[in-house]
């Protein structure tokens, strides 16, 4: 259950240089005349480059009877150009290949191409080809809408957790967009029409919304003119405002049950949290950590080694553009005490509050965040994701302040932001209670709780 | 702490580069046999300043006793449970504390141990690795909890309706054979088994001549000899005894049907498929590729998804173990559309059969095949690893990432109609349904 994306990390100042050296220190960026900016990190491991276009356009710029919007247009967004069909598309990759696939969460959706650094080229062409001139036909709009309620089935009607989450999170945001899912909700799939598709294109595909991450083995100015001939070209436009949009201070907890079939029961709880805006962000990356970090972790073995509950763990991502939630969970077999469970949860952060941290626990937490930020940075990919995760939330240099931020982290802090924010009424509390013939009931899924993203194509593992 | 992100299967499968950069990508390797009889490969790649230790043990799920499902899995997994001079405790705050990932997986083949550590913390995490898989002791305690813990996760995997089509489809298909039983067990033979059977297991497979070790990342071969050989020479040889494996797979159209209160039937239809080591292992894998890799070309993509939009998943899987390999269709679509979406699946079979595919859709498919190899394998440290471990355990041969491409390359037309006539069976297969019994219509 545990679904955390650590991009956290700390270190020892010395190793941190080196480390860094090897990868953000050398980001750098550009701006094309229409406003479209370029983050761009070589490293000559192999010959290969992640290219990927981001555009701030996820599912909190839709609106409500329209919830799913930004997600079904990155469906459409493989369906061809004036030019280029969407069979050519697919195969212009595949002979490449190179690998391709987009994902959408609530703050963006995002393309990308992995392929030989020579090859560039081809993803440069489909990309900047696909950000103006996509053709968007209400026969293709009609198939795709019926594969996304297949894909919302499979991710969510038929996942009982997933399903308590989307509960969860439209009781914890009321003004903030995270308000709906991503997926959007079945009533509005099916309200949808072309014209909103294309409407929402419009509004959202342009270079000023959008940003271009490069990583890997290509040369900077060679690139670049080769974006300012293809990108380039695309006239600039005026961009939609982009609000930070903050829930006011909840009065009081809110609870929400759902009862499905289900074969394993789930608790659980959010609270409101900051983002990397807010130096207290760091601080609750080291208590995530320290929560819910390994075996050794205080959750894991208060209730999974104490064998109150199958799974347990806590899970928070600063890189949101709005604030998000700090969550924990726990599953558990029909017949535990609910209550029981719940108890040692809130018991666990009562801890946080009272008692500090001792020297060596505080120091494991770092070293595990230090460990998953630089393990985090062995692919290409997962560089240029991170980048622009920070991108999104706040700019793409933070991404400097974080090792420092995170070493810098006090026990006394640790006191006061658990204090601060783990409140009964800051929360907001979900039960998934097993309902229906146990035996029937469809059951958790390995990897995740919570996806923050979907994509285009769930591809096999082989 | 394991990472557990829909990025771990990004990272795991979407980089490519193409054919002739292939050499650049993946790094040398080197291959010892240590005195011990323990396999030793190792490559360097310094991209970041971590190493990771791959071990793979042939001791999967296929050598449990008969009465005893589930028992090698439950040895690999009490590995991490104890040891001469460590306690759970002990163990689990070591791992912590070095910020090390430390993983054991035991599949139908084989059992892994991987850890990935930073390169200043290696000592500690070497003397750990050495210490859980030399000296385990099956602390009771522990056997019991880890057995819950198995227990738990087997009734909650019973529900997935993917997984459950999945294992379903293999009991079915391997019959009584070793490979039809899940490798976890059930809760009735894991009850059944107990820390000396673990032991009794462990003593009879868990030895270095069984055994591939990987080291890769940035550390020299030099500093594996110092380093790490030494603490894998203390353990000591020993001879595995002979398993035999009996293949036996299900004969004519077997149909089973799973009722569950959902609302997306999860379909899998499928028949006996080749072994890892067949030399047609390769043209079907050119097959696969084009009709059901996953990708937006494939045509049971196409047909099933961008034409008709019946699913947002469909896919064919050839999964070719040491004994005996299996061919399937795996997808999920609404229950009502079940008998449609299987139909266009069984066309789609038999037109790899009766229809010679075009030099075009050949050609496309090889190029992605080797464009694809070095980073489906190689994207991460931990990738290469688990890739050359297995390079080892099916006998391909260290030069086989330099093969790769003419094998590929060599495939004809007249290969793929061979390999899907002697591979498909679109009529006398195995169809598992898992799904809401009242709206699934076969046709």
């Amino acid at each position: 259950m545990r679904i955390l994306i650590l991009l956290a990390s700390c270190m020892l100042a010395l190793f941190s240089s080196q480390a860094m050296g090897q990868s953000f220190k050398d980001a750098s960026e550009a701006r094309l005349p229409n406003g479209l900016k370029v983050i761009m990190l070589e490293n000559r491991k192999a010959p290969i480059v992640s290219f990927q276009v981001w555009y701030r356009a996820g599912s909190r710029n839709e609106r409500v009877g329209r919830t799913g919007l930004a997600h079904v247009l990155e469906h459409m967004m493989f369906k061809g150009t004036k030019r280029v069909s969407g069979e050519e598309f697919a195969r212009m990759l595949d002979e490449t290949g190179g690998e391709d696939n987009a994902f959408t969460s609530h703050d963006f959706a995002a393309y990308f191409e992995n392929l030989a650094s020579d090859r560039i080229g081809i993803a440069i062409e489909l990309e900047a080809d696909r950000m103006q001139n996509l053709v968007l036909k209400e026969e293709d709009f009609q198939t795709e809408r019926m594969v996304v309620v297949e894909e919302r089935r499979m991710r969510v009607d038929d996942k009982p957790q997933s399903f308590l989450v989307e509960q969860l999170e439209a009781a914890a945001y009321q003004s903030q967009p995270y308000h709906w899912p991503v997926i959007g909700w079945t009533g509005d799939l099916a309200r949808l029409t072309i014209e909103d598709v294309q409407d929402f294109y419009a509004e959202f595909y342009n270079p000023a919304n959008a940003f271009i991450v490069v990583t890997g083995d290509f040369e900077k100015e060679s690139l670049l003119r080769e974006l300012e001939k293809t990108f380039g070209k695309i006239p600039a436009r005026k961009t939609s405002p982009q609000p930070y949009i903050e829930d006011p201070p909840q009065s009081g907890e809110r609870r929400i049950v759902v009862e499905r079939p289900a074969q394993v029961g789930t608790i659980a709880a959010a609270y409101h949290v900051p983002n990397l805006r807010d130096r207290d962000s760091y601080v609750l990356e080291v208590i995530d950590s320290i929560l819910s970090g390994g075996k050794s972790s205080r959750i894991y073995d208060r209730l999974v080694r104490g064998q109150i509950a199958l799974e347990a763990s806590t899970d928070y991502s600063l890189t949101s553009r709005d604030p998000g939630l700090f969550y924990l969970a726990a599953s558990f077999l029909p017949g535990k005490d609910m209550d029981e469970i719940e108890k040692a949860l809130y018991d666990e952060l009562e801890k946080l509050k009272t008692t500090p941290v001792e020297a060596k626990e505080l120091e494991k937490a770092k070293n595990q965040l230090e460990s998953a930020f630089l393990l985090n940075q062995d692919s290409l990919f997962s560089l240029g994701l991170q980048l622009a995760d920070y991108e999104i939330a706040h700019g793409w240099k933070a991404i400097a302040d974080y090792l420092p931020s995170i070493q810098s982290v006090t026990p006394e802090e640790i006191q006061r932001v658990a204090s601060k924010y783990f409140t009964p009424a800051n929360r907001t509390v979900g039960r998934l209670i097993p309902a229906g013939p146990a035996e029937n009931a469809p059951a958790p899924t390995p990897g995740g709780l919570k996806d923050r993203m979907i994509r285009l194509l769930d591809k096999p593992l082989h | 702490m394991k990472k557990k992100t829909w990025l771990g299967l990004f990272v795991l499968i979407f980089f490519s580069i193409l054919p002739q950069a292939r050499c650049a990508a993946l790094p040398a390797t080197e291959r010892v046999v240590l005195e011990n009889g323990l396999t030793l490969i190792h490559f360097r790649d310094a991209t970041i300043p971590a190493v990771s230790l791959e071990l793979l043990v042939a001791a999967g799920s296929w050598r449990d006793p008969e009465k005893q499902k589930g028992l090698a899995n439950l040895t690999a997994k009490s590995l991490l449970l104890g040891s001469r001079n460590l306690t759970y405790d002990q163990i689990n705050g070591t791992v912590d504390y070095l910020g090390a990932q430390l993983d054991v997986e035991c599949g139908k083949d084989f059992a892994r141990l991987g850890m990935q550590i930073l390169k200043k913390e290696l000592d500690a995490g070497v003397d750990l690795v050495t210490e859980l898989l030399i000296n385990p002791v099956f602390p009771p305690a522990e056997v019991t909890r880890e057995k819950t813990n198995i227990t738990g996760k087997l009734r909650a995997m019973e529900d997935n309706p993917a997984d459950l089509a999945n294992r379903a489809f293999e009991r079915a298909l391997f019959l009584n054979s070793p490979y039809a039983s899940d490798a976890e067990g059930t809760e009735a033979s894991l009850a059944g088994i107990g820390p000396a059977d673990l032991a009794a297991f462990y003593g009879s497979f868990y030895h270095p001549s069984n055994t591939v070790l990987v080291v890769g990342g940035d550390i020299t071969m030099e500093e594996v000899k110092s380093r790490i050989v030494p603490g894998f020479l203390k353990w000591k040889a020993a001879k595995a005894p002979e398993t035999v494996f009996k293949p036996e797979f299900a004969a004519g159209k077997t149909i089973v049907k799973i009722d569950r209160p959902i609302s997306q039937a999860s379909i899998v239809i499928g028949n006996p498929g080749l072994v890892r080591a067949d030399k047609d292992y390769y043209a079907f894998s050119v097959l696969n590729q084009i009709l059901g890799s996953g990708n937006l070309s494939s045509r049971l993509m196409v047909e099933v998804r961008e034409k008709k939009g019946l699913a947002y998943s469909i896919q064919s899987v050839m999964l070719s173990r040491k004994h005996a390999g299996s061919f399937r269709i795996f997808l999920q679509t609404k229950n009502a559309t079940a008998g449609q979406a299987v139909d266009l699946a069984v066309k789609e079979m038999k037109r790899m059969q009766n229809e010679p595919v075009s030099e075009e859709e050949l050609k496309r498919a090889k190029s992605y095949l080797i464009g694809n190899f070095p980073l489906r394998y190689g994207a991460t440290q931990q990738d290469y690893a688990k890739f050359l471990a297995q390079v080892e355990y099916y006998g391909l041969g260290l030069d086989y990432p330099g093969k790769y491409a003419s094998l590929i390359n060599a495939v004809t037309p007249q290969d793929l109609l061979r390999v899907a006539g002697a591979y498909l069976q679109p009529e006398r297969n195995v169809l598992v349904v898992v799904g809401d019994a009242k709206d699934v219509q076969l046709q």
